[in-house]
């Protein structure tokens, strides 16, 4: 498998006037859970649904080295909208699926299914949304695919039953299979994620590992009042009774250090993504 | 992909079958009685003045229908099956592509199949039920009336199948265009209504007539001279092989 799993080079998507996608650059590394982050309407569906070929786009996405059409075999996907086919029980669900799908495998499906309560013999128009979610989850974990796609997978699930879909997901890129997923919930990302990125406003303001995030920035809080040049720093962001100033500059931070009541604080994911989302800055 | 398309249809179609059987038993029933009817209306006819004739048209079809044959033709073929067969297609077509797409269970499908794979799969299937329904309930005429103790042969219900199979396909390759389109099940239900109900009454206009389909699908040369419409039937397939391109282009380029 190459390094790079998914390389996205100036992807850029608008729906009539608005740019959803504003010619961003992405490379989704193998063997590893990718996360990316950002508030809703940041442009992330619209980035996976390009991935997969749901919509148009321009710019260029490899997957595998290849276009998505020669690869979808090796592709899981979980949509925002976890809609499964409801007049369907969980059992002729796997059948469906195991006609559909190549690479389907119906003991796996099963045996999630059951892990998560699943009632076999129910309707799936009978479940609940956490239900539903499970469903779906399971038979896109049965895949035997070497990319597994996950748009807000958690989403309606109880703390639970998020945590062992999370555990799954970890899983899934221990066994070297690569993930990319999307979320705005700072914990699960700080949970799962190896490598992540923030979107915002359809730009990708940062991409990195989260391990080395604190190696590489610093933050200070500096007293309110503190005269500083905004464009010397990654984000400065004003909050009641203090300034907070991002860099990952050497010489920046030991100026930083000097002015009087400057407080180095630690820089955790989500202090980190709130500064750069507020302050709206690029960190790449 | 068989499994699930058939799955998903097998219940409307097992309740069109239901119904439009029930249908023929019907038309088979009232045959001795529509025949009588008609013999005493021809003879009532026959005393109106010349300007009420020359209103109602020719009637002399009335007195045919004592031929098992004709009766069969002009009643099933031309009337009840003929008839509602745009709207058993229909039944059948909108929620083929519409019901993924306002399910959204369509992300499900176009995430892991080449758009042309699904498009194929679920175009052919739908034409393959519809082509096998109509076949199915259009041979179920001279069967059944056989059965019932009529002597019916089946060359005319033979010539009207092919007629009604051509025109099953074009009303098929129309829904399917507006169901492709569409991302609820409301409008394309709605505008098949409107065309099934739009169709007869554009023909009511002699300049235009020739875009309803309706009498080519009612087999109405077949009744009157026992010919297929060649012409009709050649110029039919063509706009539905036509309609069924733009339909794999437009859910080619459809976003999601």
């Amino acid at each position: 498998m190459s390094a790079r799993t998914i390389e996205i080079g100036n992807l850029r998507k608008s729906y009539g006037n608005f740019e959803a996608v504003k010619g961003i650059d992405l490379k989704i590394v193998a063997g590893k859970v990718n996360a990316l982050l950002g508030p809703n309407g940041a442009g992330k569906t619209t980035t996976l649904k390009s991935i997969l070929g749901l919509v148009e786009y321009s710019g260029e996405i490899k997957i595998l080295g290849k276009t998505v059409e020669e690869v979808r075999n090796s592709i899981s996907f979980v949509p925002e909208d976890k809609s499964f086919y409801e007049n369907l029980t969980p059992g002729k669900a796997i059948k469906m699926c195991s006609m559909v799908l190549d690479n389907f495998l119906p003991s796996k499906a099963e045996e999630l299914m059951r892990h998560f309560d699943l009632p076999m013999g129910k309707k799936i128009s009978s479940f609940s949304h956490g239900m539903r979610t499970a469903a779906y989850l399971s038979i896109a974990m049965a895949q035997s695919a070497d990319i597994f796609i996950f748009d807000e997978p958690t989403w309606g699930l109880d703390p639970l039953r998020r945590d062992e879909v999370l555990e799954m997901i970890s899983g899934l890129s221990e066994s070297g299979k690569t993930v990319l997923y999307t979320s705005h919930i700072i914990p699960e990302i700080e949970k799962i994620a190896d490598v992540f990125s923030i979107m915002y406003k359809g730009e990708i303001l940062y991409s990195g590992e989260l391990k080395a995030l604190d190696e590489r920035f610093a933050l200070f809080c500096l007293p309110s009042g503190t005269e500083l040049e905004r464009n010397e720093y990654l984000a400065v962001v004003k909050e009641t009774g203090a300034i907070k100033v991002l860099t990952d500059d050497k010489n920046t931070m030991e100026k930083l250090g000097k002015i009087a009541g400057a407080k180095e604080e630690k820089v955790d994911l989500e202090v980190f993504f709130s500064l750069l989302v507020r302050g709206n800055k690029n960190a790449l | 992909m068989l499994y699930k398309e058939l799955n998903e249809m097998k219940l409307r179609v097992i309740l069109i079958i239901a119904v439009l059987v029930i249908s023929l038993v019907a038309t088979i029933v009232m045959r001795p009685y529509a025949s009588q009817m008609m013999s005493e209306m021809a003879g009532q006819l026959e005393e109106l003045p010349d300007f009420l004739k020359k209103l109602i048209g020719d009637t002399s079809s009335l007195t045919k229908l004592d031929d098992d044959n004709y009766y069969l033709l002009s009643q099933w073929q031309g009337k009840n099956f003929g008839q509602f067969l745009p709207l058993v297609v229909l039944l059948i077509a909108f929620p083929i592509f519409a019901k993924e797409f306002d399910k959204k269970t369509i992300y499900f499908l176009l995430s892991r199949k080449n758009r042309k794979d699904v498009f194929m799969a679920k175009y052919l299937i739908g034409l393959g039920v519809i082509l096998l329904v109509t076949a199915v309930l259009s041979l179920l005429g001279p069967i059944v009336m056989n059965l019932a103790g009529y002597g019916v042969n089946f060359s005319g219900t033979l010539k009207a199948l092919l007629q009604q199979l051509v025109g099953a396909a074009f009303f098929y390759s129309l829904f399917t265009l507006i169901s492709v389109m569409s991302r609820d099940q409301v409008k394309p239900v709605v505008m098949g209504i409107i065309i099934v109900i739009g169709l007869p009454i554009i023909g009511i206009i002699e300049a235009i007539s020739w875009l309803n389909p309706y009498p080519f699908i009612l087999a109405t040369t077949v009744i009157q001279n026992g010919t297929i419409d060649w012409i009709y039937l050649v110029a039919l397939l063509a706009v539905t092989i036509v309609l069924t391109a733009v339909d794999y282009m437009v859910f080619k380029k459809k976003e999601l």
